[in-house]
């Protein structure tokens, strides 16, 4: 009796376990896709950054340039 | 002559050896909702079947809110197997209590590992949702990434910039 109720009691936490690593690789993936999300918002920020930057650039090129004059 | 007590309050005397309180300190030990859940089938034993053990249910799904894996809660109701069927082993003269008692553990932590599986199953059904809609996100971001890009090179490409 023992011994069969050890051994159902282990084949359930077995099949258990195997349900669990079965689910694993969805986990992995989803933590990889969260870091290639972090990755595109990271490179998107510094984007926007430098646009930022060189539009203040031309907008104070444009406001240096002396009156009446329309670029070349 | 007294009765003997009943067999919930003798399991219930071994709690400390079975969940071995003294190593682990003053803090709530681990497997201690799964001793607690064979307590209450003890003490409901000759009554209807109550089905699933909500309060078992509720613990296992607190642990692993707070964080603790699906295999430690399964390593600690086979520890708490093991040990209580050591326990019961050395403590029961009579044999149908002993057996009693291990059928009834050995019910407890297959359902409990049956919790841990379900609560496997419905982390990867949101896991898989969440990375599908991560995957949406990061189209979202290229497109926005290539439109950015398009809008430096329209403002000068001669800059010493990494775009």
């Amino acid at each position: 009796m023992r011994r069969v109720a050890t051994a159902h009691q282990r084949l359930y936490c077995a099949l258990s376990r195997l349900v669990v690593e079965a689910g694993k690789p969805i986990s992995d993936q989803l933590a990889a896709a969260a870091a290639e999300s972090a990755r595109l918002r990271t490179q998107l920020s510094k984007a926007e950054a430098e646009l930022a930057r060189r539009e203040r650039m031309f907008v104070t090129l444009a406001d240096s340039a002396p009156p009446g004059w329309r670029g070349q | 002559m007294s009765a003997a007590p009943p067999i919930a309050d003798r399991v219930l005397v071994l709690r400390d050896e079975v969940l071995d309180t003294v190593g682990v300190g003053d803090r709530d030990p681990p497997g201690a909702e799964i001793f607690d859940a064979i307590v209450r089938a003890l003490v409901v034993l000759n009554e209807t079947s109550p089905g699933l053990d909500h309060t078992l249910h509720d613990a296992i799904s607190r642990r692993l809110a707070w964080g603790d894996t699906e295999d430690v809660v399964l390593t600690d109701a086979e520890m708490v197997y093991d040990r209580l069927a050591n326990a019961a082993r050395r403590s029961f003269a009579d044999p149908t209590d002993e057996m009693m008692i291990i059928e009834i553990a050995a019910e407890v932590t297959c359902a409990a590992a049956r919790m841990v599986a379900s609560a496997a199953l419905g982390r990867a059904g949101r896991e898989r949702a969440a990375r599908l809609r991560e995957d949406l996100a990061q189209r979202r971001l290229r497109e926005a990434l290539e439109r950015q890009a398009q809008d430096l090179e329209r403002l000068g490409g001669s800059s010493n910039s990494d775009f």
